[in-house]
């Protein structure tokens, strides 16, 4: 317990040591302590896809512990596919399964001269020749590593093809469908020669207090059952938010062309229920199994079974890539997951070629022979074959956007809608304040679980949201009054959720009746015996943010990097909300509102009192001394 | 009397279970020492194994016990294997089951005990994969009226 193993994959060397109590207490875990690692493991010059990168693995505080929905887990690194912060949280039984192992944290170092898995068990890490898993897709791969091992409780991680040959919007996935996905994680391990990581073990977790900690399990499993939100969540997952995009107009089209694709109505998640779902997963210790499991006909014939698919796929491929059509979508995320591309880059990238294809930008001279016509089949997964094949217009996008982009020319790059390099998700939230706000502030690039505010879409009495937040917010999304409290205690509350290893789906970033800081506080104390004030939570998040910010500004990030991608600025086309756009002069108000609130100063870096306040006043002075003057 | 009723189909895989089982059996938070194991042949198969004693009214691990560490409570019908007699490595009573109830815990094996009548794992399981339910255990005698005499 409270382990920390650093493993160095070129003198297959593993050293352990203890996570010091002060670490522990300003960072707690998961992506908190992970930042804190990659921070001064890494610096500005270190290249992603080079031994000098580090892959991190955390677990949060209270993972694997007998809490609910405490599963959580991250993997850090700098992002091959954004060239900075590089960071995913996940899922299901792994992260659990490594605390039961024995450790905490893992430090991958250097790169092993032959592909090796870890095989992480009751307080050892052993390297084991992983060559023989080459011709093999994810599902496979797990289960040869359980095969292999002989005990089907073995938990893996594992990367597939896409990850091996360092595609940079490769994840790392476990199970069928629970990926550590966005920012290139994959490739990072590719590029490590790791395949695979399983844990497997029988350790004992102290619990301070387990009476008091079975009591608040108890309380909050009824909380979360009782929420009205549940319903949803346990029956469509985050397919739910399918229908509501589509229905009021936020659904993201055609490449955020159009945001109401008005296509057929197959793109229902209740006809994806009726048809083609068979079971339900949960992750560890959940209640809410939000996870689908399916089973498809393709269109050669074959029957397959895969997990999923999440709104980010339906979404991706349906509205956005104009394919309405699940036996299209299901193929495409399954192939995804099988070989372990980032589904949410993969429907970027392909609905960006097939804009560049409609505007004449390129031509089938470039897509290796493909029509990319919106909604064709034979295009999406050709796009996807491709990519994992490293030939035709996947030799490019596997490098990234950026270099497809340079390689392609003729302004390629305008049509990408991205933040920092990294993709927005399908749906157009332009019309949404704090949400806007929040993709252009996220730290890892344009993300939905590290800063959307959710609950903007729900229209809540702004007595609601004061009680939570401490400031009244609008029930009016188009508004902008207050929303910059609303995206810092958002980003400040998830940062919180992945340090802890909570899943947000069971949390208050969804739904007000789930659960909350203070009900995280109750369930820290029980469990660790580490006391906290809500408030002094909340700082944990906020050290967290501060900390990846200046991770970002290290890189030469700053105001200019915190925008929306240029498309907001052009009014929504269709629906009840046609002509909603984001304006240009009251958003960099709001972006000075939430600077100022954070205690940054105009360029968006952080100031030398606000880090001093959090305690990140030497991480500031190296970032200083890297920069020049005026930087922190 | 009450028993555990297992309906596998409907078992998520989320070990809630076990995790709350595990919780309430030792003081330390170890999932070794759950009595009841949910485990899953392929990642592709979303069925999963339910291992946990069901107090059958049959039960062939009690007629195999060489050492009588494993008893039938008459007042609840609840198995109870009592570890002070129960020999290291015997594992008859395992071998017996073929529900797979028995389980290593570290020091020995264990069985579920029920918890008292009120399991906290049937109430974690939402989707009540795990259910409790009344039963009778038959009196002792013959189970079925004896056979009117043979015409012959």
């Amino acid at each position: 317990m409270n382990k920390l193993a650093t493993i160095d994959l070129d003198r297959r060397q593993v050293t352990v040591e203890e996570i010091a109590p002060d670490l522990r207490r300003r960072f707690l875990g998961g992506r908190g302590i992970n930042t804190h690692l990659l921070f001064h493991a890494v610096d500005e010059h270190t290249d992603p896809l080079g031994p000098g990168n580090v892959l991190l693995f955390g677990t949060g505080l209270l993972t694997g512990l007998p809490w609910v929905g405490a599963s959580r887990s991250s993997f850090s690194a700098k992002s091959p596919e954004t060239g900075h912060l590089g960071d995913s949280a996940g899922g299901g039984h792994f992260g659990a399964e490594v605390r039961f192992a024995g450790f905490d944290h893992l430090v991958l170092r250097n790169r092993a001269a032959e592909p090796v898995y870890l095989w992480v068990h009751d307080g050892q890490i052993e390297l084991r020749d992983a060559r023989h898993l080459e011709a093999l897709t994810l599902t496979d791969t797990q289960d040869a590593i359980k095969h292999e091992l002989g005990d089907t409780r073995v938990q893996v991680a594992a990367i597939g093809p896409a990850g091996r040959r360092c595609v940079r919007w490769a994840c790392i996935m476990h199970t069928m469908a629970d990926a550590w996905g966005r920012t290139g994680m994959g490739a990072v391990m590719g590029s490590k020669n790791v395949w695979a990581i399983a844990a497997r073990g029988g350790a004992t977790l102290p619990v301070a207090d387990p009476a008091a900690l079975a009591k608040v399990t108890r309380t909050h499993y009824e909380q979360i059952t009782r929420s009205k939100g549940f319903l949803a969540t346990s029956s469509y997952g985050t397919l739910v938010r399918l229908n509501n995009t589509r229905t009021q107009g936020y659904e993201g089209g055609f490449n955020h062309q159009r945001n109401m694709t008005e296509l057929p109505g197959e793109l229902d998640a209740d006809v994806f229920l009726d048809r083609y779902e068979i079971a339900k997963t949960a992750c560890f210790n959940c209640p809410t199994h939000c996870r689908h499991v399916h089973e498809v006909t393709l269109r050669d014939g074959t029957r397959r079974r895969g997990g999923g698919p999440e709104y980010g796929g339906a979404g991706g491929w349906g509205s956005q890539c104009g394919a309405a059509d699940w036996r299209t979508i299901l193929e495409a995320w399954d192939y995804c997951n099988d070989m372990g591309l980032d589904v949410l880059s993969a429907t970027a990238y392909t609905a960006w070629l097939m804009e560049l294809y409609e505007k004449g930008v390129i031509g089938e001279a470039d897509t290796g022979g493909l029509s990319l016509r919106w909604g064709d089949h034979d295009a999406i997964m050709g796009v996807l074959r491709q990519t994992v094949e490293r030939r035709g217009i996947g030799a490019l996008i596997a490098e990234g956007w950026m270099h497809a982009a340079r390689a392609i020319g003729r302004g390629a790059e305008r049509f990408f809608d991205h933040v920092k390099g990294l993709s927005i998700e399908c749906d157009d939230v332009r019309g949404h304040r704090a949400q806007v706000l929040g993709l252009a502030t996220s730290s890892r690039g344009a993300c939905h679980l590290r800063s959307r505010y959710t609950l903007e879409e729900f229209a809540l009495p702004s007595s609601v949201t004061e009680a939570l937040i401490g400031v009244p917010i609008p029930s009016d999304a188009a508004s902008y009054h207050n929303k910059e409290h609303a995206t810092v205690w958002t980003e400040n509350v998830c940062a919180l959720a992945d340090a802890l290893g909570a899943c947000k789906f069971l949390s208050k970033w969804l739904s007000t009746g789930l659960l909350g800081v203070d009900e995280f506080r109750d369930a820290v104390e029980a469990a660790t015996g580490m006391r906290f004030t809500t408030e002094e939570l909340v700082r944990v998040g906020d050290r967290i943010y501060n900390m990846e910010r200046l991770f970002l500004v290290r890189q030469g990030m700053s105001r200019k990097d915190d925008a929306p991608p240029a498309k907001f600025y052009e009014p929504w086309t269709h629906g009840p909300r046609a002509g909603t756009r984001v304006e240009r002069e009251p958003f960099e108000a709001l972006l000075d509102r939430y600077y100022a609130l954070r205690g940054w100063d105009g360029d968006g870096i952080p100031t030398p009192e606000a880090l001093r306040a959090l305690g990140l006043e030497r991480e500031g002075a190296l970032v200083a001394s890297a920069r020049g003057p005026g930087r922190c | 009397m009450l028993r555990l009723t297992v309906r596998k189909f409907q078992c998520t895989g989320c070990r809630f279970c076990e995790s709350v089982c595990a919780a309430g059996h030792a003081p330390a938070f170890s999932l070794g020492a759950a009595r009841l194991r949910i485990s899953q042949e392929t990642i592709t198969e979303p069925t999963f194994a339910v291992n946990v004693c069901r107090q059958c009214t049959v039960c062939l691990p009690l007629a195999a016990c060489p050492t009588g560490a494993l008893t039938r409570e008459a007042r609840t019908g609840v198995l109870r294997l009592d570890p002070a007699r129960c020999p290291a490595g015997c594992r008859l009573c395992a071998e017996a089951c073929h529900l797979g109830a028995f389980h290593d815990g570290g020091h020995g094996l264990i069985l579920c005990d029920l918890c008292g009548g009120d399991p906290e794992c049937v109430r974690v399981c939402y989707t009540e994969a795990l259910l409790l339910s009344e039963y009778q255990l038959p009196a002792r005698g013959p189970a079925r009226p004896a056979r009117e005499p043979s015409p012959r």
